[in-house]
């Protein structure tokens, strides 16, 4: 990691412990936005080492759909410092999961006197602004992330992935990327895709080679399911 | 460390605000397709909005802002967006 981008993330690691720390018995929406998990699961480490006061964590499953109740239930025996939210993206309705939680902000306000931590990616970035915009502008949000060096190195390691796995399978049209990579690491190339155009960056030549192919083959997907 | 932590936060500088104002437009930025962008750069050119229906959903995700004085009502692109390179084709 270059020196500067850790001490951002780093910085932002702070600014996320120090906002947990304030809001200590009062309700507070807080957004953590990471696209990628292997920095989720070390921010989420480093976040409980220096967070002045401990936070419990609660993992969705995906057939979970409402999560004012999940919350509630979760803190019925003993209310937590701070509780923080985790497996989002991997909800199933999760149109359905917001859009409720839209309707009771409320009652997270009156009954939640804590801080709560959700950890969102660009999707669901995405869906709040698009869904229920009040709970976005409601929210404060840190975003977390790696630096174009890093991002650069971890797409090479994808579509060497997909490099691989397709030979291996015969190119067969049948799998799409999603299918080959799992859902999330395709998001995640997509987001690393779109930070380094946001930082202005360049993709290496030989980067972009693989990531036509990448395009190329869910295309050829796609016209395949339309012919058949 | 907690002290240092603090004090650290409470030193807002240039930087810190310019990572704000950025963060937030990629945000907004991942919400907007083509077609709002093509509706973003007419309400800046003429300060107005039609009552389609792009446009509400526009107000509504806060990409446009209405603002009122005695003279009426006029429409102005999120300033968070308005440095956006799409802006700038």
């Amino acid at each position: 990691m270059s020196g500067s981008s850790r001490n951002d993330n780093q910085k932002s690691i702070q600014e996320l412990a120090w906002a947990i720390a304030m809001s200590e018995g009062q309700f507070s929406l807080i957004l953590a936005h990471c696209n990628y998990l292997s920095l989720r699961s070390r921010s989420v480490q480093q976040l409980q080492e220096i967070c002045a006061v401990p936070i419990r964590e609660l993992v969705l499953h995906p057939s979970n759909q409402r999560l004012y109740a999940t919350i509630q239930q979760e803190v019925a025996t003993q209310i937590p410092s701070a509780l923080m939210v985790l497996g989002l993206e991997s909800v199933d309705n999760l149109d359905y999961l917001l859009t409720s939680m839209n309707q009771v902000r409320e009652e997270f306000r009156k009954n939640c006197p804590f801080p709560l931590v959700i950890w969102v990616n660009d999707e669901i970035v995405r869906k709040l602004i698009r869904l229920v915009p009040d709970i976005e502008s409601w929210a404060k949000r840190t975003v977390l992330t790696y630096p174009p060096e890093t991002l650069i190195h971890e797409l090479h390691q994808n579509t060497n992935t997909l490099f691989t796995k397709v030979l291996d399978l015969g190119i067969s049209p049948f799998l799409a990327n999603d299918a080959i990579l799992g859902r999330s690491v395709s998001g995640e190339i997509q987001a690393a895709l779109q930070e380094l155009k946001n930082q202005g960056r360049d993709i290496p030549e030989i980067l972009q080679a693989s990531l036509d192919f990448v395009w190329v083959e869910r295309l050829m997907i796609r016209i395949k399911l339309i012919w058949h | 460390m907690w002290r240092r932590v603090q004090k650290e936060i409470f030193q807002f500088s240039r930087d810190s605000l310019d990572k704000v104002i950025l963060d937030h437009k990629n945000a907004l930025k991942l919400a907007i397709d083509e077609k709002e962008w093509a509706l973003l750069r007419r309400v800046a050119k003429e300060k107005k909005v039609t009552g389609d229906d792009g446009y509400e959903k526009l107000i509504r995700s806060m990409f446009v802002y209405e603002y009122q004085d005695r003279q009426g009502s006029w429409f102005v692109i999120n300033p968070v967006l308005a440095e956006a390179e799409e802006f700038q084709s």
